[in-house]
């Protein structure tokens, strides 16, 4: 089955663009990655821009309405997803503890619905 | 054929007792069958409510067999109905006409040849994905057979509240991808530890009496040495499951002595030890040196190794504290917590005098500050370096009291506040 592990962590809490420490954590998603397709889980995987480069949108009475930012004004925010194919929580869970987010920020891993 | 029962108790009552004496058998082996947890307990649910309708008038002489076979089929009637379970339904046609076998029904009539359906059971209520509480709850819910009111009661919830807890947890257990199945092998210690955790969680439950009727705490207490046999029996050759039961045992064998008969707390050092079973202590010894002669400690078997030295001295004078403190370090290099340093402060005090005991204390004022043993341990210590000061220095006496106070705002349980209060008024 399919699973969603959405990483969110505080900007701040993040290394910053540029820095050293920034292109090991980059080099270390690259190996996790690589790591994922080689057992045959990756199914798809992204990091996001910033929370200020969000956009969201409402539709109400037939009106579409746009909100300049994310969904909600977290302190923590949602800051990428892989999408894992696993044959059971534990090791979705179990992969998605090696993301090196998951150090200072939070994983949150759900089954993808099936209809 | 057995009896006709009279009256509606009677049925009520059978049902009853079979529920609690099948011990989650029956809903493993339909989980075996169908794998979804809802559904297997719903259709065991409705088997039960025909079976109060049914039995009125005749009790089937294998009464688990006809409600496990009803079950069956009620579940298969659910999966029917369920449109998009089209494509198997010559399986279930299959499964339909298959009755209930004598391989199903060891596991309802007594030696278990099935051991591993309800393991997994086991594995599934005790899920660390589930809230801790909610994990205590499935297991007594499932493997032990306790109805949601007297889990509500030893947990001092609302049933209600209780249930809408249980409903949540078995939601959760259908939807996010919990395994019907053993743990593979990178899983199993972790998922291991939550297991005796949980067993362990429903023993201090019923051992510390934190509130609520005592009877009933005394059965959780039995009920997880219970739940601890059987995972012994389940997975033979995991140590720390031995040490666990040996600790539970250890612990359990000395509750006649923890409180006086007007219900005021006895500590270690003030119990009648003519009241510890002395069986339990030397047989659950012998095995636990059995165990740690395989070289494969863990948190339990060290815990149950310190209970066996409180268990085998004879007087309190005579406890072998400084093999007790060497065992609460090498607890402490395998899981670092203060309740641990809280134990091995004490402990110290026993080798070393109370002030280096109210010394090892001092790093745990913040951490442990609402936790009430801290402050009993602390007025205590407090209390045998005030007696042992031939001074009588006022600063300590106050000391110790507000520390007894401290402790007494923490506790509601009656036996503890009654000897708290009393040694503090002695003081």
């Amino acid at each position: 089955m399919k699973f969603v592990a959405l990483i969110y962590a505080a900007p701040e809490a993040e290394p910053v663009y540029g820095t050293p420490e920034f292109d090991s954590l980059l080099e270390e998603y690259m190996q996790l990655s690589e790591e994922y397709s080689a057992c045959g889980a990756f199914v798809a995987g992204e990091g996001l821009q910033g929370n200020d480069t969000a956009t969201s949108i409402r539709v109400r009475n037939g009106q579409t309405e746009l909100v300049d930012g994310p969904f909600a004004e977290t302190k923590e925010q949602l800051g990428g997803f892989y999408l894992l194919e696993c044959k059971d929580l534990d090791e979705a869970l179990r992969l998605a503890a090696k993301i090196p987010s998951a150090r200072y920020g939070t994983v949150e891993v759900r089954p993808v619905a099936e209809y | 054929m057995t009896e006709n029962p009279s009256n509606n108790g009677s049925v009520v009552g059978l049902l009853e007792h079979l529920i609690r004496a099948d011990r989650g058998r029956m809903l493993a082996t339909m989980m075996a069958q169908f794998g979804n947890l809802g559904l297997c307990e719903e259709a065991l649910q409705d088997a039960k409510a025909q079976a109060l309708q049914t039995w009125q008038q005749q009790v089937p002489a294998k009464p688990a067999t006809w409600l496990l076979q009803v079950a069956r089929r009620k579940a298969i009637d659910v999966l029917r109905r369920e449109q998009h379970f089209q494509g198997i339904s010559a399986q279930l046609s299959y499964m339909a006409e298959t009755d209930v076998t004598d391989a199903d029904l060891t596991s309802v009539t007594g030696l278990d040849r099935l051991p591993d359906q309800r393991l997994k059971l086991i594995f599934i209520c005790c899920h660390p994905a589930l809230e801790e509480k909610s994990r205590v709850a499935l297991t007594l819910k499932l493997i032990a057979g306790l109805s949601t009111e007297e889990i509500a009661r030893a947990f001092l919830d609302k049933p209600a509240t209780l249930g809408q807890r249980l409903s949540r947890a078995k939601r959760k257990v259908r939807q996010s991808g919990i395994r019907y199945g053993l743990p593979g092998p990178e899983d199993w210690p972790a998922r291991l530890a939550s297991v005796l955790q949980v067993i362990y969680l429903i023993f201090n439950e019923g051992y510390a009496c934190s509130s609520g009727e005592q009877q009933l705490r005394m059965d959780l207490c039995e009920e997880a040495i219970f739940l601890g046999e059987l995972m012994g029996q389940l997975c033979p050759n995991e140590t720390e499951v031995v040490g666990l039961n040996c600790l539970m045992a250890l612990t359990h064998a000395r509750r006649h002595s923890r409180q006086s008969d007007d219900g005021v707390y006895i500590p270690l050092a003030e119990q009648d030890r003519s009241l510890w079973d002395r069986q339990v202590i030397a047989d659950s010894s012998y095995r636990l040196e059995q165990v740690l002669a395989l070289k494969k400690p863990g948190p339990f078997q060290l815990q149950a190794a310190i209970a066996a030295l409180h268990g085998e001295a004879t007087d309190f004078e005579s406890t072998d504290w400084q093999q007790i403190c060497v065992l609460y370090r090498l607890l402490l290099s395998c899981q670092a917590n203060d309740v641990i340093r809280l134990n091995l402060a004490l402990a110290t005090s026993w080798v070393e005098g109370p002030q280096a005991g109210l010394d090892a204390l001092a790093s745990l004022t913040y951490s442990l500050a609402g936790y009430q043993p801290f402050h009993a341990a602390r007025a205590d210590l407090l209390n045998r370096l005030h007696q042992s000061d031939v001074t009588r220095s006022p600063s300590l006496r106050g000391e110790a009291i507000k520390a007894y106070n401290q402790a007494l705002a923490l506790t509601q349980v009656e036996s503890e506040r009654a000897f708290l209060t009393a040694r503090r008024d002695d003081l």
